[in-house]
């Protein structure tokens, strides 16, 4: 089952290319990691899948229907999103900040509910995030702030979780965490689409590769033929590379 | 400690409004007269501040405002092209003056938003631009249709001395209930607000359409600020320093925020007007009480930001 589905999508900005006829798709359950160079175009193409940017030209399909027929609300409850950037205005309580994440499953003006109380409960637990729930979203440190983010997207409690590049700025433990937190979530049954930049690290997690570089797609597909993938890599990273122990490392010889 | 912050701006709002009403033994005529710039008063308060509060939040920029982002000025200027085709009344006057501050407002949206968010030094910028525009046309038109002195410092520094006829009374009773329900209505907005003011990313993958929100603001806030303008002229930095105030008695959250901005504005525009109308024999210009407040505070924003981007 096609959860995902990209056609054709082509996207500039006055006269550059930003992303040029990129297909691909993602299957229920499966995780799908993207990656390429600086300006390969990766967020442009979150930013344009999420339904936040207009798509130039090309089709973007979710469970079978065109993004633009979904609802800003109705794409919220199906679709979490964790984009790169973060820049509040006003410093709010954590606990504040993780029940907005309720927003899209509320009507109009109404509150808390039963259910939505649960989903904010679960998503506190999940990420760990108890001991600092009064602290101001301003004053956390980068992991616990990458934390409280993430639990305000499983507060949405969605089905198909979108994350655009979540190890940036974390420590190594945090790396580690965000990772297996994906890991227990694509698990769990949800569909993974991640930006990762740091794919040395992340290598073993996803099931298949979407590699982008100066917004063309150089490589798709899963990590059966793994020569080829690493190869791939290497060719669009302009890198050599090594496999070890799951992780795909700079090969110094 | 929240709370009996709270309660103390209301005890101090009632007590307020009393006196400014009552004060000195009025007869019932006296009574009326003041009735209707009490109920201007609380408007202008309550409008130039809840309009600064959302515009703040809006363009995620913390010096945003009715007149420094343009709404204001351009309000101005339609208001005088509208006096040029020989209208009167300040209801019909704030027609005009609401098409060209939604001209005011979108100039200054487009010049100073990059990426989603405005620049700073942008919006203010082009905010002043627009005002300093405004105020060549007052003069020039001042020339041609042979307009008093007093009349050019009302328009260009804002007054609540406005007299409205009996026949008119009713009319501008309910122009007043309609800016209060309109004004209100951005309350119903607080959590959509709330999502935004954490960045059009974050609020969009929530369920919220960002851009519905912002040309609903915006629309709001001229319509408001034009029919303000045809009948006190500019009045600024209100928008600008009491959301900032309110928010630290208040809190953050808009549904609590918003609304208490009633409190917090009508009280600060009622004590800038007992000043500028008791201070001395004669009345002083409305716009000028606030500025005097407004400026300095702006300058601290300011300073405060530099040191926290640094």
């Amino acid at each position: 089952m096609k959860v995902f589905e990209v056609e054709k999508l082509t996207f500039s900005i006055g006269r550059k290319k930003i992303l040029d006829d990129v297909s691909f798709h993602v299957k229920k359950g499966e995780w799908l990691l993207i990656a390429g160079p600086n300006g390969a175009g990766k967020s442009t193409l979150i930013k344009i899948a999420s339904g936040l940017w207009k798509k130039e030209s090309g089709n973007i399909k979710i469970w079978g229907k065109e993004l633009g027929e979904y609802s800003s609300k109705e794409l919220a409850r199906m679709m979490g999103i964790l984009h790169s950037s973060f820049k509040p205005l006003y410093n709010i309580s954590v606990l504040d900040f993780v029940r907005l994440g309720i927003y899209a499953k509320t009507g109009f003006l109404s509150f808390y509910s039963g259910r939505d109380k649960k989903d904010v409960e679960l998503a506190i637990e999940t990420t760990e995030i108890e001991p600092f729930l009064d602290k101001g979203i301003l004053n956390l440190s980068q992991g616990e702030l990458q934390r409280v983010r993430i639990a305000k997207v499983l507060a949405q409690n969605p089905r198909i979780i979108v994350f655009d590049e979540p190890l940036l700025h974390l420590d190594i433990k945090h790396k580690v965490w965000v990772l297996e937190l994906l890991a227990r979530l694509r698990a769990s049954g949800k569909t993974v689409i991640t930006v990762i930049h740091d794919f040395s690290m992340a290598f073993s997690y996803p099931d298949r590769f979407l590699l982008l570089k100066n917004g063309k797609i150089t490589y798709t597909g899963d990590r059966e033929k793994q020569d080829e993938l690493v190869k791939a890599f290497e060719d669009t990273f302009e890198i050599r590379l090594t496999l070890k122990d799951d992780f795909l490392l700079p090969d110094k010889d | 400690m929240r709370l009996f912050k709270i309660l103390l701006v209301f005890i101090f709002f009632l007590l307020f409004s009393y006196f400014y009403l009552f004060n000195g033994a009025p007869s019932a005529d006296v009574i009326q007269l003041r009735f209707v710039r009490f109920l201007l008063a609380l408007f202008a308060g309550f409008s130039l501040s809840i309009n600064g509060a959302v515009l703040q939040t809006i363009t995620q920029n913390p010096l945003a405002e009715p007149y420094l982002v343009g709404i204001s000025g351009g309000a101005l200027i339609g208001y005088l092209i509208g006096l040029g085709v020989s209208l009167q009344s300040p209801f019909s006057l704030s027609l005009p003056a609401f098409l060209f501050s939604l001209v005011g407002v979108f100039i200054t949206y487009k010049v100073a938003s990059v990426k989603g968010s405005t620049r700073t030094e942008l919006l203010v910028l082009t905010g002043v631009f627009i005002n300093i525009f405004a105020s060549s046309i007052v003069f020039l038109v001042a020339y041609f249709l042979n307009l008093s002195l007093d009349r050019i410092i009302y328009l260009l520094f804002g007054s609540l001395n406005i007299v409205i006829g009996d026949k008119e009374l009713l009319f501008f009773y309910i122009s007043i209930g309609l800016g209060f329900i309109l004004e209100a209505s951005l309350i119903l907005l607080s959590r959509e607000l709330d999502l935004i003011a954490l960045g059009d990313e974050e609020a969009h993958s929530t369920g919220v359409n960002p851009e519905m929100v912002k040309k609903t603001v915006f629309i709001i806030s001229s319509i408001t600020t034009a029919f303000l303008v045809s009948f006190t002229g500019i009045i600024g930095f209100v928008g600008l320093i009491i959301p900032h105030i309110t928010r630290s008695i208040f809190g953050k959250k808009h549904l609590t925020y918003l609304p208490s901005l009633l409190l917090t504005g009508g009280l600060f525009l009622l004590a800038s007007d007992f000043v500028a109308k008791s201070l001395f024999s004669f009345e002083l210009p409305l716009g000028s009480i606030t500025s005097l407040f407004g400026i300095p505070f702006f300058f601290y924003m300011i300073m405060k930001r530099r040191h926290e981007s640094i």
